[in-house]
């Protein structure tokens, strides 16, 4: 591992891309265990250094944290969520687990095939049920104090209609009319 | 059905009948005085106004006080005979339960309480029937970024700790159209077909489980049922007016519930809140009118849950109050002025409903309870008139007998009711009867009332103030309910809202003891509120008053001294994963975003929650990619709230930002981010140095060399 690191970027590129791979793990809260976020970083390191060989130049950081959400991704697999938000969707998941079912090897299978059985205890988070969409709308009240009251406003606005039709009605006109007397004295 | 449909429609007669001519025979008695006065002083236009004002005024004290004593006397009978909660039969435990959303709509709120109170309900379900078909939903119209993230956060948690995931709900409305009532509708629109019944609760209800699903069971066994409205107790008061309220709501509400039922039957009002509601004819009958926009009363009707029971009973459903059904609870306003807030709103609300008092289709009885709401706030200017024109028109004569006697009346009218609640309490609690128990209760009620007569004329002036401004105002603003405050009001808000009564008030008593001094102790008892409330509205928003009370045995009501298990749970604090940012950071008016950006467990929540964007235009695409560049590069300050919301609603973008601050290193982010970030690691690494038991010595607080950048971020 270490000469295909040695082969795609310095030491202290790795260094750095490892100690930021620990604070976001940490930050994370995969887990209190520090031995198992260990275990995560080195099986991370590995599957990186591996990528980073068929990528020369890439930027170790970003290879480490791809592996990660790659990872999370094969673990979102497994609940039929749209690839986009495959990232969110399985880390939430992962976070409602029982803390018995949070272990090392569930959340990176040596086996990770999308066949493969969910560790007992998921639940499946959803913060809305499906849609049923259905009507509501409200109903007339006919209401003859309604009417009244509203009748200033509605003449109001049946004016202000036509009173936009007019000027429309006349600027139309204005146009028109030079023309028509043009042709008319042709 | 209570009664078969040939009695029922039989008793509802009888009944309603003898309460109006009840009414009247003692409304009647009252008017008879006040119209010799008027006669004797020779029917002049003003004193017939007098009369009038009178009159509806009477009309008004009159209903109080006769729901009161029609309450007390049923109350005494061991209960109404025809009351809903009474209609369950006894195999009704055994039938599985409809399903039932509980629905909470939230704006602004103290989140801990909301999701605490959830939590509390949720395993009280649980407990009583095992849970399954109830489902609870937090519709969150917040408009503050951080409390949504800090709703979003408690959701997640409080699901993962009760495993209820699949049964609490949480949905953040993107726009916050219609109030609460829009907030509803959404509901039903979406997942409303997917129901029988929904529970509608306030922010600061709670119900118990055996209450929730006992209100199932009774919409079951009444299918012509439509809103059953619960009778809520006022508790958990801690300042020294919740506690008074909550007494007074605990001694006198009882009868005057007990009483309306008599006479509503069928035709009972609904709330708002702690009440179920079919869903089907709500959906297709109860939507909201519009108003015609006419000065400022028109458009939206704030006070919707008035006319939802009238348009449901309209539909031919029946709306009835389950008054004597325990476990039912809401919390008061913290002081005076909190509550004068939400009365401002009530009251542009209630007045709204004029347009609809004449409205086709509705039941007398529907018209009655929206008149009701009307007088509620009418009744003070009137009042005011009435103090006014009074002693103009008739004192210059000193005809003191009759004045005597219409004031002995009214004040009878309006007292005898705290008599009777007093009498029912101690009759009805086993406790009380031993010892120094009905001292007590006598004591507390006699304390009370002084209380409220000085407060009558307080609330007097500021209603006639609310109805002025809802006709000639600018029409009311939907603020956030102020349900908690640790302080109290501020004595510069105390000032402007009471100086200007209290300036009044002593020149109407400079006034008066210049002109007709004989009159001046009667009116002292109206002029001494006002010219008080500054400091009796702070005493009264005190805390620790409130708290020295409560030691001292003042206003005890059986919730405080033995609780029921949900409100003991509520008062626990709700316990969520602690951030793990430094303390100044959280001082940061972008801490929200602060957090759903940098923290990964907290942008998964956010994410999550957020639905998938619909593949929309390039433009739109590219506008958000731009803000997000902008929102890294330049940091949170230079963004406006609406692109800080544009960027929160999209899920992709926040993802993106997310990734590209951890893994992206080439990115140069703006020194705010920068700061942040590293303050956030070595925060956290500091942490699990210490959980992980290695010697630590700080503070909890971010190294001192960076003490400097984050008071930069921490003020914004």
């Amino acid at each position: 591992m270490n000469k295909l690191m040695s082969q795609t970027g310095s030491e202290s590129a790795w260094g750095e891309a490892r100690l930021r791979l620990e604070d976001y793990l940490r930050a994370l809260r995969l887990t209190d265990d520090n031995n198992w976020r260990e275990e995560i970083v080195a099986r991370l390191m590995k599957q990186a250094a591996v990528d980073a060989a068929q990528s020369p130049g890439a930027e170790p950081t970003r290879l480490l944290m791809k592996q990660l959400n790659a990872a999370v991704a094969r673990w979102a697999g497994h609940m039929n969520c749209s690839p986009e938000l495959a990232v969110p969707a399985g880390l939430i998941n992962w976070f409602a687990l029982e803390p018995q079912a949070r272990r090392p090897e569930n959340f990176l299978p040596e086996n990770n095939s999308p066949g493969r059985p969910l560790p007992s205890g998921v639940q499946l988070v959803r913060a809305t049920p499906d849609l049923r969409i259905s009507r509501m709308v409200p109903l007339p009240l006919a209401n003859p104090l309604l009417e009244a009251v509203s009748l200033p406003a509605r003449i109001g606005k049946l004016a202000r209609e036509q009173q936009r039709k007019l000027r429309q009605g006349t600027s139309a006109a204005l146009t028109v009319l030079p023309t028509w007397l043009g042709v008319r004295l042709h | 059905m209570i009664l078969d449909d040939r009695n029922y429609g039989t008793v509802a007669g009888d009944r309603r009948w003898g309460f109006v001519i009840f009414n009247l025979v003692l409304w009647w008695v009252g008017m008879v005085p006040m119209a010799m006065q008027v006669y004797e002083s020779g029917w002049t236009a003003g004193g017939l106004a007098l009369l009038a004002v009178y009159a509806i005024l009477l009309a008004q004290v009159v209903y109080g006080f006769t729901l009161a004593a029609t309450g007390w006397w049923l109350l005494r009978r061991g209960g109404d005979p025809v009351r809903i909660n009474a209609t369950l039969p006894a195999d009704a435990e055994a039938d599985a339960l409809p399903p039932t959303a509980v629905v909470i709509p939230i704006y602004n709120e103290d989140v801990g309480r909301v999701f605490q109170a959830v939590g509390a309900m949720y395993e009280s379900v649980q407990t009583t029937v095992g849970g399954g078909s109830f489902h609870f939903f937090i519709l969150s119209d917040s408009t503050d970024l951080n409390t949504w993230l800090a709703e979003e956060k408690a959701w997640f948690e409080l699901s993962q700790k009760v495993r209820g995931f699949g049964q609490i709900f949480y949905r953040k409305r993107r726009h916050s159209l219609h109030h609460k009532s829009g907030n509803l509708a959404d509901f039903c629109r979406r997942w409303g077909a997917d129901y029988r019944y929904m529970i509608v609760l306030d922010a600061d209800s709670v119900m118990t489980g055996a209450a929730l699903v006992r209100l199932a069971r009774l919409m079951e066994a009444n299918p012509r049922v439509g809103i059953i409205q619960t009778n809520t107790q006022l508790v958990l008061g801690r300042s020294l007016f919740q506690r008074i309220n909550q007494f007074a709501s605990h001694v006198y509400g009882p009868l005057f519930v007990a009483g309306a039922n008599f006479w509503q039957l069928d035709n009972a009002n609904y709330y708002g809140h702690n009440a179920i509601i079919r869903l089907r004819p709500f959906m297709k009958f109860c939507a909201m009118p519009e108003l015609p926009k006419l000065g400022a009363l028109g458009t939206r009707i704030l006070s919707h849950d008035t006319v939802e029971a009238a348009l449901m009973r309209r539909a031919g459903y029946e709306v009835w109050s389950a008054y004597d059904l325990e476990g039912s609870y809401e919390e008061s306003p913290p002081h005076l002025l909190a509550s004068l807030q939400r009365d401002r709103r009530w009251c542009h609300g209630n007045l709204q409903h004029l347009w609809l008092l004449a409205a086709p289709g509705m039941t007398v009885a529907s018209r009655v309870n929206l008149w009701l709401g009307i007088m509620a706030y009418v009744g003070s200017p009137l009042w005011l008139a009435f103090l006014v024109l009074s002693p103009l028109l008739f004192l210059g004569e000193h005809n003191f007998p009759a004045s005597g006697s219409v004031f002995v009346y009214v004040l009878a009218l309006l007292l005898v009711p705290k008599l009777l609640g007093a009498l029912h309490l101690i009759a009805s609690t086993p406790q009380l009867k031993a010892g120094d128990g009905r001292w007590r209760v006598f004591r507390d009620v006699l304390a009370e009332t002084i209380g409220s007569v000085i407060l009558a004329p307080v609330l007097m002036l500021f209603y006639t103030q609310f109805v002025w401004a809802s006709f000639f105002g600018d029409g009311v603003a939907w603020g956030r309910q102020k349900r908690t405050d640790e302080s109290g009001p501020t004595w510069s808000d105390l000032v402007s809202a009471h100086l200007g009564h209290a300036l009044v008030a002593l020149a109407a008593a400079v006034l008066v003891a210049g002109i007709v001094p004989a009159l001046l102790p009667w009116l002292l008892l109206v002029l001494a509120g006002p010219v008080v409330a500054i400091p009796l509205s702070r005493l009264l928003a005190s805390n620790s008053l409130g708290a020295l009370s409560r030691r001292r045995g003042w206003w005890l009501i059986p919730e405080e001294t033995n609780p029921p298990q949900e409100l003991q749970q509520i008062l626990e604090p709700f316990a969520t994963s602690p951030h793990r940012f430094p303390a100044l950071l959280a001082h940061s008016p972008d801490f929200g975003f602060l957090q759903a950006v940098l923290d990964p467990y907290l942008n998964t929540i956010h994410v999550s929650l957020l639905r998938k964007r619909s593949p929309g235009s390039a433009r739109t695409r590219n506008y958000l990619a731009a803000l997000g560049h902008r929102l890294l590069c330049d940091g949170p300050r230079t963004l406006t709230p609406g692109e800080k919301k544009a960027v929160l609603w999209d899920a992709e973008t926040m993802l993106l930002m997310h990734q590209k601050i951890w893994a992206d290193r080439a990115l140069e982010v703006s020194l705010w981010w920068a700061a942040a970030f590293r303050i956030y690691n070595q925060f956290n690494r500091q942490k699990s140095v210490r959980a992980a038991g290695w010697p630590a010595d700080e503070t909890g607080q971010a190294p001192q060399f960076q003490l400097g950048l984050v008071r930069d971020i921490g003020s914004g």
